[in-house]
């Protein structure tokens, strides 16, 4: 039989082919609806409209769920799966990122294509496995909803394509031309290969800008060590070391690194355990930055007394007696001077002098030839070409290049200027009018992440303005202080129309290959040869870091020959009609390039604790001279211009000083803000204080006058100076919230910080500092031990002890003694839980939702206090107050000891709240997540839920984490033990001292059962009988026994 | 002032007549119906238009509020609970005169509440509803919020019994119910007085339906007399149930200021004092306005005012005894806290807060001064502000606790001042209605105590006969 004999049939109409069944079946693929008609755009179709919704998905984003987003080169169609990709199981990529010219290893959470978390990575040199506020928040600059999402090309709309023909038209033009590049700090090989590529094609001239400047350092390294070097100091071995107004455990350098180094010698238990000795830190600084709130003894100075005081010790150290500057010293800080001269020396070869960027170039060369003298080179000090500049001119500098530009644009030679993601309009000096120069550019190339001051002050018919690509979407270099290189993998396909900035270069080249991908890894490949390659690079894409043999540099050998041509600077001692003005970074704005960013806007600033502005910040007694107050509006003249601000008391900042903070009062592109049910375009974040800024002196202004302006302004701060202490019948020190004492108090009685316990008419025992004034109350039922097995429990009467039955039992353990306040756990826990940021407006309103708190208090006399920083989150407390009054029983406690909330369950009584003791638990009062941008919600952890309004929220130890940890464990029997000792809050984990240990207390072994029962280990608030699962570790600090005491030494705790 | 007072001023050894006025059991009812039946007047409808605007206003507030959440007040992060609070108990504190002046007093045998207890029931009834408007609103979720009732429900989930706030709600709910069968059952025999004495088809209904078929039978009184004797002695201790329960979501915290056993007698006094207080600033009005005179006379304000004199001077004792207790307990935060009510930011309402409560009732030691009309008014509405304060002060304890890290202030925003207006515009609205369509005196409970009502009273009648 064959085919031709048999006939299949479906229906009798087929077999007859009756003309009804021919009709129906010359239908049956057909879409009933005619496509070819022309659509319209107000009566779609029903295709059109899936078009427009699929389109409308893909552009807002959304469509990371359906496609992978991964390099154009490899990428593959979500169909077919990636092996590598489960649904619901994050990724990580190791990547970098910089900011202001600090390179650090991250890698990446990356949950079905969408990044959502930034960690560090643990290879990089520059953060060990930890990150500072600004990098952990640079994931939410990926979202952000007012980045510049489409090129306008000569004043046109246009799409990268577009933008690629534009540039490469403009580069073909250009032959012969004069052409400028601008960037800011740009620590990338590739850019530097780009730069060699532009002037040797265009002649172009490669200018470097940074607002927040090394100008001060470049200069001195120039003239101590004859080339443009960086120190990259190690504090793994210093035990004394002296900060002249450096912020190294803020913002200056790579404070990461930094502060974990300087935190190894810095754990008590450790230390002594090893028989060694606590480190030694000096700060001499005008204000109050977080490193002087870290240091053992902090000398007040102002701006040029610094210098004086530098000249001072490195005359005592013999380096230099010729020179002589600087503002007088006082007899306290000669003699203060004297002494940490001393301690340098007693400790040869442990010691380090470090100078800040705002303090003139002499007192760097000082540093460093004390470092020389001392023999930190080479041990705690080495130096590396300073890779930030591509095309580094000897002698000049960022503020001396920006002024050349300007120059040069104003007297029309520069027919093409390109500028590579910086935003001079706004950052530059009142004295650079780069507006009005950037007009007289014939074309202007301006690559950038947001419509902002420059962007607007483009001539929009002769200039091309680009978007920038995020670092998470596109391919780069970056080399970091001591020549670390790695690569810069993308996480993700640009989300609109968006360049690199090397991509931008190459299409100006006309270079045949303009992809980012193909370039950085075909230069590479060039650069150690094509022979096992492909292998090599997979291998650093999967570290996030290139080995050392491939770095462009190694440490310098340079010998500090001398100051040079440098001479100490004039001062004249600052008074309240000739005030002195320093400029600082924002420790949360930077020079402004964050101003978009709601996590770090909405972080309160280290030391004043203000969110969402800055201030002039002035000195209790240079307040009360001038006549102003907290929330004062004042206006601050300098350098022949004047700037309005709002006036802030800062103890301990420096007499007749202002402090002024750099990178607010952006005039675009401020955050949305949360208000009453959709987010609006929130008030300008603070004041501009550039416009009393000149770029001979960067960071310094002398002769500022400041006066009331009248009026007052409403800051948001979370905590505020003046709130405890003219509080009437308020005893600090009776709550022993924080405690503290020296290494001899502590060496003399190691339990210095546990709990004095005085019953009634008994008196306290002597042992101990801090009296707990109630006996402490325990269980009448006898207190529960969860370190036995179920069997051996006494049968446990109370509930909530009752139901501590879990495996695992977590606890936390905090030492102030390595906090050193920097925040970084703040917004660690924001990313990772999924926090909303409310805005300017409800954080007035004391409605903040940090997760975790850092609490400051200053200690001592108001002009010269110490300060103690304490974060506090949920302290888990087993017998916690919250859960008893909750009356739908939404938050309980787990088997496993923790205070857990259920969203879903509670009706926001807020009764939780009020009888939390640490006041821990946030409620959302508004509708917070549900306003915000959908670009923004790609953020979200999807682990964690997005709270509704009317739910209380709070800490919960990252369960999940915790969860995914047990459930691994439960998959891998055999190393359970690991998986559970690896589970890490993402507090714990961002903390760049790890201050934070977190564990399981039921392993004997677990590193938080072994600080628990160290001797400094105390709960807050243990009267109250919480039995909080998180304690603290005592502070101890270790001051100078010949250290010149304070006149007005006494004083007592203030909390504010 | 009326002939009632006159005979009151006479020094007499005989107590004076609960009734004032010549009147007789059909003067009586006619005096207190004659109230009911008339024609709506101007004034009554000015009033009724006055308060239901503020009730307006209320429901407003309320519909913005769930509209927008609990963020459209002032409430912070260490103040969780402000306005909305302060209104719930000072609205359960006022609603505590009705059942003790029914309830107890009836028990005692005081036969001088007869004239004042239909109205302050009413009064009870109105505020408690008032103030069962506060615990569902304030929470965040309202539309979850009979989750704090137990309620069978597929999560197979109760509330948390050891919530006060859960006790809060059994107890505010049983003395509603309670109250409200009490007076309801008390209305029963007056409510058949104005269905007999109807004029119109829809007024007959209504009563005849709300009486319950009441024909003023022995039997029907015997079981009404019984009926009302049982729910007065389940009512009485409710009196100090309901305030006792309402302390302790105060009491059983941790907070500084609010963790204090002598909360449930203080918050009962305090409940008593503004409850009185209450009743005298309506019914010094409401008297003259609806000629009621003859039955809330002198010697019923009067011993309201002595019930507000004794109660407010506990109130006083029981604001020293907290700061002896804070100073003695030796614990720094209790110390504090009560430092901190009488001089830290809150001094303003703390100072209110003494002066309306501590020191106004202190003039009615003076006969002089307790009798007397409008020194009466006038203290009455200065202790009714006093203790709306004291729940205030009480309440922001919470803005200064344990850590000073996280201490603010909390400043009401203009929607917590329109609750608090709006509350009183229901209340208000309440009471006026209730003044027009319920005889607002007992009317059977009046004449029992009218000298005719004396088996052994001798009347004109006899007197003439003699």
């Amino acid at each position: 039989m064959n085919n031709n004999t048999r006939k299949y049939w479906r229906s009798r109409e087929e077999l007859h082919q009756s003309p009804v069944y021919l009709a129906e079946a010359a239908k049956e693929f057909q879409d009933e609806l005619d496509v070819s008609k022309e659509e319209s755009k107000h009566d779609p179709s029903r295709r059109g409209f899936m078009g427009w919704v699929s389109a409308g998905l893909a552009a807002s984003g959304l469509s990371g769920c359906e496609i992978i987003r991964r390099p154009e080169e490899k990428i593959l169609p979500y169909s077919v799966a990636s092996e590598e990709i489960l649904p619901s199981i994050p990724q990580y990529y190791a990547t970098v990122t910089q900011a202001g010219g600090e390179v650090v290893g991250l890698l990446v959470e990356s949950h079905e294509g969408r990044p959502t978390k930034v960690e560090g990575n643990p290879e990089h040199r520059s953060n060990y496995g930890a990150l500072n506020n600004f990098q952990q928040s640079t994931i939410i600059d990926l979202y952000d909803p007012q980045r510049l999402r489409s090129p306008k090309l000569n004043g046109k709309a246009g799409n990268r394509a577009g933008a690629e023909k534009a540039l490469k038209d403009l580069g073909s033009s250009l032959a012969g031309k004069k052409v400028a590049v601008l960037s800011g700090y740009a620590p990338s090989v590739q850019l530097h290969a780009m730069a060699q590529k532009m002037a040797a094609k265009f002649g172009a001239a490669w200018y470097t800008y940074e607002s927040v400047s090394d100008d001060n350092q470049t200069a001195a390294m120039e003239a101590v060590f004859g080339e443009a070097l960086r120190p990259r100091y190690s504090f793994k071995s210093a035990l004394a070391v002296l900060s002249l107004d450096n912020d190294f455990l803020g913002n200056e350098g790579p404070s990461v690194a930094y502060a974990n180094e300087w935190a190894e010698n810095r754990r008590v238990d450790k230390v002594t355990a090893k028989d060694a000795k606590l480190s030694r830190l000096y700060a001499v600084e005008a204000r109050y930055s977080l490193t002087g709130s870290n240091a053992d003894h902090r000398v007040r100075a102002s701006h040029g007394q610094v210098e004086a005081f530098a000249i001072a010790v490195a005359a005592e150290l013999g380096v230099t007696s010729a020179i002589k500057g600087g503002v007088a010293l006082d007899a306290r800080q000669v003699k203060a001077a004297k002494v940490v001269a001393a301690d340098l020396k007693a400790n040869q070869g442990h010691a380090l002098v470090l100078a800040g960027r705002g303090q003139p170039a002499v007192v760097h060369a000082l540093a460093a030839m004390i470092n020389e003298k001392l023999g930190a080179r080479g041990n705690l000090v080495k130096y590396y070409t300073d890779y930030r500049r591509p095309q580094y001119k000897a002698g000049t500098g960022d503020m001396k290049g920006i002024q050349e530009l300007s120059k040069a644009l104003n007297s029309g030679s520069i027919d093409a200027l390109i500028m590579l993601g910086t935003n001079p309009v706004y950052s530059a000096p009142a004295d650079v009018d780069f507006k009005s120069a950037l007009a007289k550019a014939k074309t202007v190339v301006y690559l950038s992440n947001e419509a902002n001051e420059t962007s607007k002050a483009l001539k929009a018919e002769s200039s091309l303005l680009i978007p920038q690509s995020h670092g998470f979407e596109a391919w780069g270099d970056l080399v970091s202080i001591d020549g670390q290189v790695s690569i810069q993998q993308p996480l993700i396909a640009p989300l609109f129309d968006s360049m690199s900035d090397i991509e931008v270069l190459a299409s100006l080249l006309g270079e045949t290959e303009t992809s980012g991908y193909k370039i950085v890894r075909g230069a590479w490949k060039n650069a150690v040869g094509a022979v096992g390659f492909h292998k090599q690079w997979r291998r650093w894409l999967h570290a996030g870091v290139l080995a050392d043999s491939n770095a462009p540099f190694q440490a310098s050998s340079a010998v500090a020959r001398g100051l040079g041509t440098l001479t100490a600077t004039t001062a004249k001692a600052p008074s309240s009609d000739r005030l002195d003005v320093v400029f600082v970074a924002g420790h949360n704005s930077y020079d402004g390039r964050f101003a978009n960013n709601a996590w770090l806007q909405e972080l309160p600033d280290p030391m004043t604790k203000i969110t969402w502005d800055n201030a002039a910040l002035v000195s209790p007694a240079t307040a009360k001279k001038l006549g102003v107050e907290d929330e004062d509006m004042v206006k601050v003249s300098a350098n022949g211009k004047e700037i309005s601000s709002v006036a802030w008391v800062m103890p301990g900042q420096a007499d007749d000083t202002v402090v002024l903070t750099l990178g607010y009062g952006r005039e675009f592109s401020n955050y949305l803000e949360y208000h009453r049910g959709s987010y609006h375009e929130s008030d300008i974040t603070g004041f501009d204080v550039t416009p009393v800024r000149s770029s001979a002196n960067a960071f310094f202004a002398a002769g500022a006058k400041v006066s009331k302006s009248g009026g007052t302004y409403d800051v948001a701060a979370v905590q505020r100076y003046s709130n405890s202490r003219q509080e009437p019948g308020f005893d600090f020190e009776a709550r022993a919230l924080v405690r503290e004492a020296n290494v001899e108090e502590y060496k003399a009685n190691p339990t210095f910080a546990k709990p004095g316990i005085i019953r009634h008419g008994q008196p306290m025992p002597d042992q101990s500092k801090f009296a707990v004034l109630h006996p402490e109350e325990r269980s009448i039922f006898g207190d529960f031990d969860y370190t036995l097995d179920n069997d051996d429990r006494r049968a446990p009467l109370r509930d909530n002890q009752a139901l501590l039955a879990g495996k695992h039992q977590w606890g936390m353990v905090i030492d102030l003694n390595t906090c050193t306040g920097c925040n970084a756990c703040m917004v660690a826990c924001v990313s990772e839980n999924n926090i909303s940021m409310v805005g300017k407006d409800q954080v007035r309103r004391g409605r903040e939702m940090h997760w975790i708190r850092m609490d400051r208090y200053f200690v001592g006399s108001d002009a010269e206090p110490e300060i103690v920083h304490q974060p506090i989150a949920c302290q888990q407390c087993e017998t916690a107050p919250c859960e008893n009054v909750c009356p739908v029983a939404a938050t309980v406690h787990s088997p496993e000891g923790l205070n857990d909330m259920v969203y879903n369950r509670c009706i926001g009584t807020r009764y939780c709240a009020n009888n939390c003791p640490f006041k821990v638990r946030r409620f959302n009062f508004y509708n917070y997540a549900k306003g915000q941008d959908e670009l923004v919600q790609m953020q979200r952890n999807p682990n964690v839920t997005v709270r509704f309004r009317g739910v209380m929220e709070k800490c919960t130890y990252c369960v999940q984490r915790i969860n995914k940890g047990k459930r691994r464990a439960a998959l891998n029997a055999d190393v359970a033990e690991q998986i559970i000792s690896r589970i890490t809050p993402a507090c714990a984990q961002g903390c760049p001292t790890q201050a934070i240990t977190f564990g399981d207390l039921k392993n004997e072994k677990s590193e938080v059962n072994r600080l628990k029962k160290t001797a400094r280990d105390y709960t807050l608030l243990s009267e109250l009988n919480l039995q909080s699962r998180t304690s603290f570790l005592a502070k101890i600090r270790n001051p100078n026994p010949d250290f010149p005491q304070a006149a007005d030494a006494e004083g007592s705790t203030q909390a504010g | 002032m009326s002939d009632s007072n006159e005979i009151y001023q006479k020094d007499s050894i005989f107590p004076p007549p609960l009734v004032g006025g010549k009147h007789d059991f059909h003067s009586v009812t006619e005096a207190i119906c004659g109230v009911v039946e008339k024609p709506l007047n101007i004034n009554w409808l000015l009033a009724i238009g006055f308060a239901s605007t503020f009730l307006l206003m209320l429901v407003a507030s309320i519909g913005y509020l769930f509209w927008e959440g609990t963020g459209i007040w002032g409430l912070n992060n260490p103040v969780g609970w402000g306005w909305a609070i302060v209104n719930f108990v000072f609205w359960v504190g006022i609603g505590h005169a009705g059942t003790l002046i029914s309830a107890v007093l009836f028990l005692f045998r005081q036969k001088w509440r007869t004239a004042i207890n239909r109205f302050a029931e009413a009064m009870t009834i109105f505020a408690v509803i008032c103030a069962l408007v506060f615990p569902g609103i304030h929470v965040g979720r309202v539309w979850a919020a009979y989750w704090m009732l137990p309620l069978p429900n597929q999560m197979a989930m109760w509330p948390n019994f050891r919530s006060p706030l859960l006790w809060d709600v059994f107890a505010v709910s049983t003395y509603f119910t309670v109250s409200l069968l009490f007076w309801y059952v008390g209305l029963v025999p007056d409510l058949a007085t104005l269905r007999d004495r109807a004029k119109n088809k829809i007024a007959f209904w209504a009563y005849g339906i709300l009486s319950l078929g009441w024909r003023g039978a022995n039997r029907h009184w015997q079981n009404y007399e019984r009926a009302y004797m049982l729910l007065a002695g389940l009512a009485t201790p409710l009196v100090l149930s309901v305030h006792t329960i309402v302390s302790f979501d105060f009491a059983v915290s941790v907070i500084p200021g609010w963790h204090t056993t002598i909360f449930p007698p203080y918050f009962v006094a305090g409940a008593i004092f503004s409850g009185f207080a209450m009743v005298l600033t309506l019914a010094v009005p409401c008297r003259k306005l609806f000629g009621l005179e003859d039955f809330i006379t002198l010697r019923h304000i009067e011993n309201m005012n002595k019930v507000i004199l004794v109660t407010g001077t506990l109130v006083g004792y029981a604001y020293a005894m907290e700061f002896f207790i804070a100073w003695y307990s030796g614990s720094p935060y209790e110390g504090f806290a009560f430092i901190n009510r009488a001089f830290g930011p809150y001094w303003w309402a703390y100072l209110t807060m003494v002066s309306c409560n501590v020191i106004s009732p202190q003039f009615f030691w003076s006969k002089k001064l307790r009798t007397n009309l409008t020194v009466t008014f006038i203290l009455s509405i200065f202790v009714n502000i006093g203790m709306w304060f004291e729940r205030f002060v009480i309440t922001m304890s919470l803005h200064r606790d344990f850590l000073p890290s996280s201490w603010d202030y909390y400043s009401p925003t203009i929607f917590d001042v329109s609750l608090l207006l709006g509350s009183f515009g229901l209340f208000f609205t309440l009471f006026i209605l209730f003044l027009k369509f319920l005889p607002a005196v007992a009317i059977s409970e009046v004449k029992g105590v009218m000298p005719q009502a004396d088996p052994h009273w001798e009347g004109y009648a006899h007197q003439e006969a003699h």
